[in-house]
């Protein structure tokens, strides 16, 4: 990638309790309008980067709370349980973690690739530049990976 | 209004309803407010505290904010989703947070704060009046 980040990838909620370190680029980074990612989101998306699940060490307790996605994979989203900020999310069958970009040390690591799930998008929230790879619902395998390389 | 404003978290364990109209909405990236959902901005509908009706119960994060008042978030203690805000400044508001929204379209955004910490990648509510800071809430809910 020519997106290299220099050390590793490091962030807490908004209390301190909880806080990770990742020591791996991420994957793909993009933003997510489906309902369950919007409930979390504060907004009208999240906004989360894709990192390998090995790569990443987390430090203090979260609460997950599982739920199943339309990919038929169950979806557990972590927050912290004083303050409520959404730290990440991951899934038992699934090789990565989702770290949110709210809880990103330094939120210009975030960098993203493409937008999700449109056709769910309030008519207010068009936060990304022009030119991402915009998708109405997920990607398949085959376009994710198209986007990993943009 | 045609019909009450109404939302729940992503576990439905907490609901609420108001009966008037929003009085000021925007979004906001202060850090705290962006760390209470997962993007660049969080993005605040303010309604009259007294239309106001919760069922169920949340927890509640309090902090200070860099004006001294203190901002109460209260988020669902089973999903995490926050739900709504409030502010020792204006104490006649609550603020729901457009993410919890059943129908986010009823949410209008006038105003962009805190552009100060706006991350590069994040231009939502261009086009709208913008502050580097928090604002005189008073004013803009009388232009709003």
């Amino acid at each position: 990638m020519d997106k290299q980040i220099a050390g590793p990838i490091t962030g807490r909620c908004q209390c301190g309790a909880v806080s990770y370190s990742c020591s791996s680029e991420p994957f793909v980074s993009a933003h997510c309008h489906c309902l369950d990612c919007r409930a979390q989101s504060g907004t009208g998306h999240g906004s989360q980067m894709l990192v390998p699940k090995e790569a990443v060490t987390i430090t203090g307790d979260t609460t997950a709370y599982a739920r199943p996605a339309d990919s038929g994979k169950t979806v557990e989203r972590h927050f912290c349980p004083t303050c409520g900020t959404w730290v990440f999310s991951t899934s038992a069958e699934g090789a990565m973690v989702g770290l949110t970009a709210s809880s990103l040390d330094d939120i210009e690591l975030f960098r993203p690739q493409a937008v999700v799930y449109t056709r769910s998008r309030p008519s207010w929230d068009h936060t990304a530049d022009e030119g991402l790879h915009e998708f109405e619902a997920m990607p398949d395998a085959e376009a994710a990976a198209r986007v990993h390389a943009s | 209004m045609e019909k009450p404003i109404t939302g729940s978290c992503l576990c439905g364990g907490v609901t609420y309803e108001c009966t008037a109209e929003q009085v000021v909405g925007g979004h906001c990236h202060c850090v705290d407010c962006r760390k209470t959902g997962s993007a660049g901005h969080a993005s605040h509908m303010g309604v009259p505290r007294a239309a106001f009706t919760l069922t169920g119960k949340t927890s509640v994060y309090s902090a200070p904010t860099d004006s001294g008042n203190t901002v109460s978030r209260h988020f669902c203690p089973t999903c995490g989703a926050s739900v709504y805000s409030t502010n020792s400044a204006m104490e006649d508001l609550v603020f729901l947070q457009a993410s919890c929204l059943d129908d986010p379209e009823v949410f209008t955004p006038g105003v962009v704060v805190y552009t100060k910490s706006r991350p590069s990648w994040d231009r939502v509510g261009e086009g709208l009046p913008s502050f580097e800071g928090m604002p005189d809430m008073q004013a803009v809910i009388e232009d709003s």
